[in-house]
């Protein structure tokens, strides 16, 4: 059964697959108390294109990202392939429980997710129980823990999404990743455009989502001149300096509007995930991804805009449409 | 190296009705905020995704016994669910021979910088009018492809009056999706066979006369698109009965604008909107319907 799955999974858009025995999981993670009886983690990867993130990178195209990259694998892909697999499982006389994130519900009180809006979520909620993704990924043997906690694969470095089928069948595992991907560059933390990766690569969920939604003005192409007016401290927050608790998180996040949300409930990420592309653009450079491109991702200097304009509330110049009005 | 020939075939095997590559030269000197080469700057050729729509969800509108389904089935579907998984499984192919394939899918509810359009389709569009480049040379974001332009380069089909790309053999009757890619394929020519005779069938049976010579005026066509026009059989007999207007709008005899046309918008509830804000067609697409029906006539299709 176990090839069967595998190759399922493949037939279903997988790109990566891994096998967690339960012993690998502490006795009282989230895995036993969804299954008691579970046996195996089965782990799946499925890469967010490269030529997703190409629009972020250029600076001219935001769209497809989230639609494609976040809203397609979360919402259709995955989910198609956790049902395959479940009832391939289930057919063969075991249990299986499959696992998608749930974006919108989450234990804790007072964190958020960026790539939805912060008013949607559900917050401390401890009756509905959820794995965590990145440790069930790296039990999988799917990758290893990144500086920034994003899981680096061998083929796609940090440009992979994950699910999870908790069943009670045993399966030969997985290896686990002896880490040699993540160096700990640092590319990761200078890349985040609101500084909210620490030097230990904790993560400030809040600071994530007000520059996932594009709060810093260098790094935004949609922001007009005098945005945040009515905020003293506008041009830190577009700086990407000003400091805030999860309450001024929000209300700057109510005043980010330049660009509309994708589709479901996803927000459109303007920064581009830039953590996670300097990731990639850094093990690019080492050589260290099995999974090559005929071009390097990034071929020159990265763009930023000048945040002068938010000083003067003017634009230096302005653009004009030469198509259709 | 994968060829042409493997990547139409791939496409059919996935359900795609058509398939034509183009070359990105064709491109040269078109307005940067539609050019595929801002998108990804070594593309080489954009390949074309046909999705044909069931001529009868056409059908069930005209005889009006049905319209919900056109919507959600040959539009949100297909657009939404259907092209998403065809262009993910196939720019998958492309970036394991190693190459960048660039997704694009239709954007219904975003509008370029200057672009004051709307489309009919969606609840509402937003203009990004605020956006500025990201460094000298480049346009201010988001660049979207213009995807009629794009089917045509491609070869799939002509451009005719209506706004509306003809398909040699289905007509109007397609949707379309695409990838831009810098991997080198044998590309098709762009269709260059005149299929739309200009015979102003469209014109005449568009409810809102929202086509003239110049083209279509898409806020019109919005108005007309959700129902305005008293042919609409969900149409109850107050509707808009406080409205000095009401004979003009309702006899299509009514020029609408921008504001105008959202400020009629919430009356023009007949049906729900589907997922992800779609608009139920209750025109019945008359102007590709009268299309599809004259080429067929004609033997152009």
């Amino acid at each position: 059964m176990r090839q069967e799955i595998i190759e399922t999974a493949l037939k279903c858009d997988a790109d990566v697959v891994g096998f967690a025995p339960a012993s690998r999981f502490d006795k009282d993670d989230a895995v036993f108390k969804l299954l008691p009886t579970a046996k195996t983690v089965i782990g799946l990867g499925f890469r967010v294109l490269r030529g997703e993130y190409r629009g972020v990178e250029e600076g001219t195209t935001y769209y497809q990202y989230t639609t494609m990259g976040v809203e397609n694998l979360e919402e259709t892909v995955m989910p198609f392939a956790l049902l395959r697999i479940s009832n391939l499982i289930e057919e063969n006389g075991f249990e299986a429980l499959p696992q998608r994130r749930n974006q919108l519900i989450m234990s804790e009180e007072n964190e958020t997710n960026p790539e939805v809006d912060y008013n949607d979520i559900f917050r401390g909620v401890k009756a509905e129980n959820q794995i965590d993704f990145d440790k069930c990924a790296i039990l999988c043997g799917l990758g290893e823990k990144g500086l920034s906690g994003v899981v680096l694969n061998d083929d796609y470095g940090p440009f992979l999404r994950y699910c999870f089928i908790i069943t009670d069948a045993e399966f030969e595992p997985t290896p686990m990743y002896e880490p040699h991907l993540c160096d700990k560059c640092g590319e990761c933390i200078k890349a985040c455009p609101g500084k909210a990766i620490d030097e230990n690569g904790k993560m400030d969920s809040w600071r994530c989502a007000v520059y996932y939604n594009g709060g810093n003005g260098s790094k935004n192409p949609f922001m007009p001149p005098d945005a945040f007016e009515d905020f003293e401290n506008r041009l830190d927050i577009i700086n990407g300096t000003a400091e805030f608790d999860s309450e001024e998180a929000k209300n700057i996040l109510d005043n980010i509007y330049f660009y509309p949300p994708a589709k479901h409930y996803y927000r459109t990420s303007i920064c581009g995930r830039a953590c996670d592309r300097a990731c990639y653009i850094h093990l690019e450079e080492k050589g260290v991804l099995k999974k090559g491109f005929l071009r390097k991702f990034r071929t020159g200097e990265d763009w930023k805009l000048s945040t002068k304009q938010f000083v003067t509330k003017k634009r230096e110049k302005e653009w004009h449409f030469s198509g259709r009005t | 190296m994968l060829t042409a020939e493997f990547i139409k075939k791939k496409a059919k095997e996935l359900g795609a009705t058509t398939c034509g590559i183009g070359d990105i030269s064709y491109y040269e000197g078109c307005d940067p905020q539609r050019d595929p080469k801002c998108i990804l700057p070594t593309a080489k050729c954009i390949i074309g995704f046909g999705m044909k729509i069931p001529t009868t969800l056409y059908d069930a509108m005209d005889k009006k016994v049905q319209y919900y389904n056109y919507t959600n089935l040959g539009v949100k579907y297909i657009d939404e669910g259907f092209v998403e998984l065809l262009l993910l499984k196939m720019a998958r192919i492309i970036e394991d021979a190693g190459f960048d394939a660039c997704l694009q899918r239709t954007v219904p509810g975003l509008r370029i910088k200057g672009d004051k359009t709307t489309s009919p389709e969606v609840s509402q569009t937003y203009e990004l009018r605020y956006s500025s480049p990201v460094a000298p040379g480049k346009p201010a974001p988001e660049v979207i492809i213009d995807y009629n332009k794009a089917a045509v380069i491609c070869g799939l089909g002509a451009l005719g009056m209506n706004g509306k790309v003809i398909a040699p053999k289905y007509g109007t009757y397609m949707r379309y999706a695409f990838i831009i890619t810098d991997m080198p394929l044998e590309c098709d020519e762009p269709f260059c066979e005149e299929l739309c005779d200009r015979c102003g069938e469209c014109q005449k049976a568009c409810l809102g006369k929202a086509i003239d010579e110049k083209g279509v005026d898409s806020w019109q066509c919005s108005v007309y698109y959700r129902g305005a026009h008293k042919s609409n059989p969900f149409m109850k007999d107050d509707f808009l009965s406080d409205d000095p207007n009401r004979e003009k709008i309702l006899n299509g005899d009514m020029k609408f604008d921008s504001e105008s046309a959202k400020a009629l918008y919430p009356k023009l509830k007949f049906l729900p909107n589907t997922h992800f804000g779609y608009v139920p067609c209750l025109c019945g697409r008359k102007c590709e319907t009268v299309c599809y029906k004259h080429l067929k006539e004609a033997g152009k299709i």
